[in-house]
Order: structure tokens, then sequence, then C-alpha cells
């Protein structure tokens, strides 16, 4: 009886501390390796690995990777591109007034 | 109930509660990097929006100065026009605060860029000390234009903007671009990883009797791409180092010379990304064969490591034609 009691307070404190169904709910809809992605901008994956557990960032790629992109190197590829793109960002002035 | 049955059912929930307590610094850790996370998606996404929408703002008030300008022309060819000459300036100033706006959105598109947790520590200099003294410039320069009253004050002013925003347009590139060859080193440092992974499965697959001639030709393939990758990759970190044009900081020293510079860093780094894209095709296909051979439900774990029905590849125990 006593044990049933402390499994039940067990279970009361995990859930409070957030021990259970948290990464579940983190990690839905997630391959394996695209839960190594860490802090980026939206519209890209990061790159780095082992970082932080972070939820898939919303490109098209990320959010339905191909079934063959066994290790979401689109999402990565596309994180790539995004930050090429804005390396390119530039002001366009008249020459002169 | 006794006190001693009290003290028997504490003192296993205290321990088991202690025990809890060492996790909660892990799931306290989780949730401080996705609140992390979040705040800079969130942060990313106004500068961005607010780089789009300066940028609307200054190209339709660019336009009407142009158009104004135009007019004044036309008018100045006949007769001296007073209303004209006002408009003009108005538009003039309404053109170069605009621009003035634009540019501060675009350093703090930069600024966000650089204080992401991901991009620490990967400039020697602060670069974010020179965004702020930029801002501050450009600050000083919206109040000159905002009270300028003859068009030769506007035209300095215009004149000093231009200077400037040259120097960040410059400045942005070479910022980025280290932004960039961190990301693109990230992405080698995985792929190699993945490499090793990759034959592994082979290995294992190739021990369990299953001809593997296509899923060796993929990651042949995939490896050759990636040394390309690395090797054009290599030619850009060392083009980085001589850094032409730049002070160390990542200020501009000489306009033409970080032009150069910056003009074959951005081939190499277009090449890289090319190369780098053709590997990804390959672990695609790759992928593809793998899952074929494999037959059943494939994914890679944590460590890159490819799976079979749960089972790492390094202890899985697939049979051809199961």
């Amino acid at each position: 009886m006593k044990w049933i009691y402390i499994l039940i307070l067990l279970v009361v404190a995990a859930s409070a501390s957030g021990c259970v169904d948290k990464n579940q709910a983190e990690t839905t809809g997630q391959t394996p390796a695209q839960t190594s992605v860490s802090p980026g901008e939206p519209g890209e994956a990061a790159v780095t690995p082992g970082a932080v557990v972070t939820p898939v960032i919303a490109t098209p790629a990320a959010v339905s990777p191909a079934p063959d992109d066994l290790f979401g190197t689109e999402s990565n590829l596309s994180a790539i591109d995004t930050t090429f793109n804005d390396m390119n960002m530039e002001i366009s002035l008249l020459d002169s007034i | 109930m006794k006190p001693t049955n009290i003290f028997r059912i504490l003192t296993p929930l205290i321990l088991a509660l202690f025990i809890l307590s060492l996790f909660s610094g892990v799931v306290a850790a989780q949730t401080t990097a996705r609140e992390q996370y979040e705040k800079t998606k969130e942060q990313y996404q106004v500068q961005k929006e607010k780089f789009d929408n300066t940028r609307k703002q200054f190209e339709d008030a660019k336009k009407l100065f142009e158009d104004a300008n135009k007019k004044f022309k036309n008018v100045r060819d006949n007769k001296s026009d007073n209303r004209s000459k006002e408009e003009l300036i108005e538009k003039a100033r309404e053109y170069i605060l605009r621009a003035i706006n634009h540019t501060e959105a675009q350093l703090q598109v930069m600024k966000n860029r650089l204080d992401n947790p991901e991009n620490k520590g990967i400039l020697a200099s602060d670069a974010i000390k020179i965004i702020d003294a930029h801002t501050a410039q450009l600050e000083q320069l919206k109040g000159n234009v905002s009270q300028a009253t003859t068009i030769e004050e506007i035209r300095a002013a215009h004149k000093e903007l231009a200077g400037i925003v040259a120097k960040i347009n410059l400045e942005t590139r070479y910022f980025m671009g280290m932004v960039l060859n961190h990301r693109i080193e990230n992405f080698i440092n995985r792929a190699d990883n993945v490499s090793a992974k990759v034959d592994d499965a082979i290995a294992k697959l190739k021990a369990n009797g299953t001809d593997t001639t296509e899923l060796e030709s993929d990651a042949a393939n995939f490896k050759d791409k990636l040394n390309e990758a690395k090797d054009i990759q290599a030619q850009t970190v060392a083009l980085f180092a001589t850094h032409s044009g730049f002070a160390a900081d990542g200020t501009v020293t000489n306009e033409k010379d970080a032009r150069d510079f910056l003009k074959k860093a951005n081939e190499l780094q277009r090449d890289t990304i090319k190369k780098l894209k053709e590997a990804g095709k390959q672990l695609i296909e790759f992928g593809k064969e793998f899952r074929k051979l494999a037959r059943g439900k494939v994914k890679v774990n944590e460590k890159d490591e490819l799976e079979i029905n749960g089972e790492a590849t390094t202890t899985f125990t697939a049979k051809k034609g199961e």
C-alpha cells in the first residue's frame, strides 16, 4: 500500500519538476538528427552538432524532411544558404543628389 | 498511523524527491536553452521584418526624390521655382532619413546574428561595439538632416551617409562571412562524424552478407565531394586570415582591397556550398539505398548512428532478405 502511495507521489513530483513527458512534447515530429539543431533564425536549422535540444525550425524541408534525408542534411544546407543570403545585404544609395 | 510507520514512508519519499531534485537542474537547463532559442528566433524575426519594411520605405522615398529632382530640373530649365526647390529639399530629407533607418535596420540584423549564442566567440574583435558606434554615428547624422535648411546641407549629409554606408556594407559582408565560415565548419565536422557512421553501417551490412556495392559507391562519392568542400573551405579560412582591406577588428582600412578580398571570399564560399550540396545529395542517395537494403524502420540517433528498428548499426543483426 505504502509503495503505491510513494509511486503516486513520485509521479506527481516528477510531473511537477518536468521530468515526465517533457522531452516527448518538445521533440514530437523530429528526427534524431534534427534534434541537435541549435538556436538559429527562422526559416533555418543550425548545424551545430551536439547542441541543446531545440525544436525543428519551420522550413519546408524541416517540417517534412525527405524520408531518405536521414541526417537532416537539407535543412542544414538551407541554414547555410540563409546565412549566405544575409551576407549579401547591401544598401544602394544614389551616387549623388 | 504510528510515528514509526510515518518515518518508514517518509524516508524513501524524501530520498526519492532528493534524487529527482538532482535532475531538476537538467530540466531547468533545457527550459532555459529553449527559452533562449525562442527569444533569439523572435528577435531575429523582428529585426528581419524591420529590415524588409525599411527597405520598402527607403525605395519608395528614393523614387519620390528622383521624381522631384526631375521635376525641379525641368522647372529650373524654364524659370526658378521656390516651391519646387522646397519640395526637392523635403523629398531629399525624407530619402536620406529613410536610408538611415534602413542602414540601422541592417546593422541590427547583423548584431542579432553576432549575438546568437551559436556565434559567440567566433570573432576576435568586439564587433558589437563597432556596430553600436555606427548606429550612434547614424543617429547624429539623422539629427543633422532633420535640421538642414539648404540643399547644400542636405547634399553634405548624403555624402557623409554614402561614406558610412559603404563601410557598413563591407563590414556586414566581412562579419557575416565569418559567421558563414563558422556554420560551414560545423557542417563539415558533423559530416565527418556522419562519414564514420556510414562506414560502420556498411561494414555491418557487408558482414551480414548484404551486397553493399551501391552503398559504397554513394558513400565514396559523398566523401569525395566533402573533401573537395574541405579543400575550398581551407582556402577560405586562409584568405580570411589575411583579411586584406580590413583591420584585425573587422573595420575597413582600404575599400578597394576590402572589395577584392570579399569578392574572392564570396566566390570560394559559394563553391564550398555548391560542393556541400553535392555531398548532401550523395548522402540522400545513400539513405535511399540503405533504407532499401535494411528492410526495416531506419532512423538516425543523436550520435548520427544509423538504426534499424531501433537498433544501432554498431550492434544490429539484420540479415539480407530478412
